[in-house]
């Protein structure tokens, strides 16, 4: 139940996550965007795992009777942190070059100035 | 345009909600997992023995963006901050802090089969911790520990030392497997190869995360 529950709002995030990248002109903006649709995807998988029970999976003898979380999700979503982090980290020095090259944040802005090179 | 990317994405997650099926058969493996590989932390064990495939490619993907963000923020120039701004009160806790983080670091990543923990997060607990430190005592002096302590050809052998014990593990899966079960059940010193590649998948993310936080702040300066 409460897994479910987590899961639907995941995707609710996702959804607000995706249409403030869409909808941001400003260049951190859309990088806070993408860390949202990243957290969510982090909360999906924790949902995922809590489907089978909400007890973490680290096993202290007997471990037929109680309901563990499911260890494969979130071993998986272990990776996706850790890269969800590079990714953070490449976006963000990819932000300081454009932004001492243009002066703006503004993707609107950057793209006029850039059509005005390039001519 | 954007209207209808909008409209788009939204219907693509309305069918996604939709089609989300809360009572399907949940399957259970932690059983399987932990007989098999004889370590208490499930999640240890899937990342570190059956998904080892996923950890190597992950820690390379790691050591790549190190490079990258080292390698594209060198053309830019230091900010030469000399009055870093401080505060009393949080100078003194900000070197205690530190130390606590040294200690648990050691904690999460030599128990992290045994307790919640492991290498990834070890290197981040320590990483905070040491970033803290800089942020609000001395960024100098913290930087400095960087070449005192040699952390970057610690963090090249260790990134050698992951792949060549992953390697023997892929390559000999029955030895480690007979080595995983000789070892008694929840034991510091069980777990065959999983604890020794803990320990340096801890440096090797605690310095790549310290390289590019350092990086970052030596560009911005500090507060």
């Amino acid at each position: 139940m409460t897994g479910t529950i987590v899961i639907y709002f995941s995707i609710l995030g996702m959804l607000v996550g995706t249409i403030g990248m869409i909808l941001s002109k400003d260049l951190i903006k859309k990088i806070l965007s993408l860390g949202i649709v990243e957290t969510s995807i982090n909360l999906m998988y924790t949902g995922i795992s809590a489907r089978s029970g909400i007890i973490p999976p680290i096993v202290s003898g007997d471990f037929s009777s109680a309901f563990y979380a499911d260890p494969i999700p979130q071993a998986v979503i272990i990776t996706g942190i850790v890269i969800s982090f590079a990714l953070l980290c490449l976006s963000l020095v990819f932000a300081i070059i454009i932004y001492n090259r243009y002066h703006t944040m503004n993707v609107e802005t950057i793209e006029m100035i850039f059509e005005r090179e390039k001519q | 345009m954007k209207i209808a990317g909008i409209i788009a994405v939204t219907i693509i997650f309305v069918i996604v909600m939709l089609s989300f099926d809360p009572s399907g058969s949940i399957p259970r493996p932690i059983e399987q997992i932990v007989e098999r590989v004889n370590v208490p932390n499930a999640v240890t064990s899937v990342y570190l023995e059956a998904r080892l495939y996923d950890t190597i490619f992950e820690i390379i993907v790691f050591t790549v963006t190190a490079l990258g963000v080292a390698a594209l923020l060198a053309s830019l120039p230091v900010n030469i901050d000399e009055g870093q701004q401080v505060f009393g009160t949080v100078t003194v806790y900000s070197g205690g802090l530190a130390a606590l983080s040294i200690t648990l670091f050691l904690y999460v990543v030599i128990n992290g089969h045994i307790t919640p923990g492991g290498g990834f997060v070890g290197g981040v607990v320590l990483a905070t911790g040491v970033i803290t430190y800089g942020l609000t005592s001395s960024f100098k002096k913290a930087s400095l520990h960087y070449d005192m302590l040699k952390i970057g050809v610690f963090e090249k052998i260790s990134f050698v030392l992951i792949f060549a014990l992953s390697t023997l593990i892929i390559l000999l899966p029955e030895t480690h497997s007979q080595l995983l079960s000789e070892a008694g059940f929840g034991s510091t010193f069980s777990g065959g190869f999983i604890p020794i590649l803990n320990i340096l998948i801890g440096i090797k993310v605690y310095a790549g995360a310290w390289k590019m936080s350092s990086e970052f702040i030596s560009r911005r300066g500090t507060l």
